[in-house]
């Protein structure tokens, strides 16, 4: 039978990581029974639904990111902790990269990586589609814009993931989340010196952000600093959880794994459903600078509110049979998904994102008639109240 | 080509001067700049990006 007993739900600690391994029919709960929850643990409140979600984040006067965007860990210099004009201008210094035209130049970039891993992939009796593709293109992408040396890459990759486990929560900012952050200071260090030294003439990223300047401003060091810490945060895991949440939904799905195949140009329909479908992000925080009231509650000034993104994409009020994957989706006619947020602070690295799915399930179905689980073989799961998804993907491709 | 622009609905998201630093800026206030409201044709393709990337619909092309 459904569970419905609203007790099951008392006391919730929305930091905690294991409250949002297979969180579904908890975020169901919240979003029919209880759209506002305050989590006495943590002292920070929760939203669920789709259209409070919207509200919040389009009302930039009452609920900002300066005062941090997750739950009581303090900001940084970085732009996602910036509020009004200050981050409209840090964001225009630093997405000179990400321009939807410097995007479709990296797609033939981005498809021979692709297409690499893909042939590495077919030349294995048994492969982990996570490390295999999902991990690896995302982090190839990232290190080749910002000019990372080859022998660092592994290094950043393992003090990034650390880095994450930090954006649970004050209780997880431990010992070795603290060591990553200074070797990844380290190592910004270094790269920003090699870059002086050069005369800062290189194309990599680093080098346009330490060349931008826009009306005689440019980021200073620690905002430099943190954008970098930003775009690795923001961008590898993210993007390896809708890669490989994807292929897992199609392996299970083989009818519309084929339907990719057949006609191709139902793809970009596809991705978006993934990345509804996958979430990666379980939440960004907003403080309030009033109080305000929500379903019959208030929300104090100068508390936190969570937005539960993956309970926004499953919102009934929204989504016809929200739980099911379904490539097929009318985004147009039902709503657009949330996993990238909303307002001045929408995921800058979206496009990219969009297009390294696309990539990846354009090759796939093109040269793999059909991937599945080996016997005896389990997928596993990130556990974590930030970033979710697979963390190993055991597979056996049958090549077409 | 002709930028048609909409200043009542900007809130300064700055989306349009990601999708097209030739074309949008700002001023030292903080408000929009429109660096070149006739744009050559080579610039077509960067101000659709810009008209797609504003969240709030500010910005549209005349002919
Ligand atoms: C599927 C993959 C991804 C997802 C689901 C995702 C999700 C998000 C979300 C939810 C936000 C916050 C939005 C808000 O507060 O309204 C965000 C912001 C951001 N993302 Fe992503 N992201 C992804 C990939 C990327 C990539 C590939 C990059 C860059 C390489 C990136 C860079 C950023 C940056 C820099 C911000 C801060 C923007 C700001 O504060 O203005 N993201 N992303
Ligand atoms: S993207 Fe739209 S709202 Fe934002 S600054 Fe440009 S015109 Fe204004």
């Amino acid at each position: 039978m459904e569970n419905k007993c609203p007790a099951k739900f008392h006391n919730v600690d929305f930091c905690a990581p294991a409250t949002h391994d297979n969180p579904y029919e908890m975020y169901d709960h919240f979003l029919e029974h209880e759209p506002l929850y305050f989590d006495e643990k943590n002292g920070v409140w929760e939203v669920f639904r789709y259209d409070d979600i919207v509200t919040i984040e389009r009302d930039t006067e009452t609920f900002i990111n300066g005062e941090g965007a997750r739950p009581n860990i303090p900001p940084d210099p970085g732009m996602i902790y910036q509020d009004g004009e200050q981050h409209s201008k840090q964001r225009a210094l630093v997405s000179s990269g990400f321009t939807p035209r410097q995007m479709r130049k990296m797609e033939d970039r981005a498809r021979e990586i692709v297409t690499e891993l893909v042939d590495i992939m077919l030349h294995k009796d048994e492969v982990d589609i996570v490390e295999d593709l999902a991990a690896a293109l995302p982090m190839r992408l990232i290190a080749d814009m910002l000019g990372i040396p080859e022998e660092k890459r592994a290094s950043v990759q393992q003090w990034i993931n650390q880095i994450m486990i930090g954006g649970c929560g004050p209780d997880y900012v431990t010992d070795e989340v603290n060591d990553a952050f200074e070797n990844f200071c380290m190592h910004h260090e270094e790269m920003y010196q090699d870059r002086i030294s050069a005369g800062c003439k290189g194309s990599d990223l680093l080098t346009i952000w330490i060349n931008a300047e826009l009306n005689g401003e440019k980021l200073d060091e620690s905002q430099l600093l943190f954008e970098h810490v930003l775009l690795n945060v923001g961008g590898a895991e993210t993007t390896r959880s809708a890669i490989a949440g994807g292929l897992e939904r199609l392996s299970e799905d083989p009818k519309q794994y084929h339907a990719l195949y057949e006609d191709s140009s139902l793809i970009p329909n596809a991705v978006e459903e993934i990345i509804r479908w996958v979430c990666p992000f379980v939440n960004m925080y907003r403080t309030a600078t009033r109080d305000y009231e929500m379903h019959g509650k208030v929300i104090k000034e100068g508390q936190m509110v969570g937005l539960t993104y993956p309970a926004a994409n499953r919102d009934p009020r929204k989504y016809k049979d929200p739980h099911t994957f379904n490539i097929f989706r009318d985004f147009s006619k039902e709503a657009k998904h949330l996993s990238f947020g909303l307002g001045p602070h929408f995921c800058l690295g979206a496009s990219l994102a969009r297009l390294e799915v696309r990539l990846s399930l354009e090759e796939m179905t093109a040269r793999v008639k059909s991937l599945r689980i080996p016997e005896g073989k389990e997928l596993e799961y990130v556990s974590s109240s930030f970033t979710r998804g697979l963390k190993k993907f055991p597979a056996i491709l049958e090549a077409r | 080509m002709k930028i048609i622009f909409d200043r009542d609905k900007c809130k300064l998201h700055a989306q349009c001067r990601g999708a097209a630093p030739e074309l949008f800026s700002f001023a030292p206030n903080g408000t929009l700049v429109i660096l070149d409201e006739n744009p050559p044709e080579e610039l077509r393709e960067a101000l659709q990006d810009a008209v797609d990337a504003c969240p709030e619909q500010a910005i549209s092309i005349g002919d």
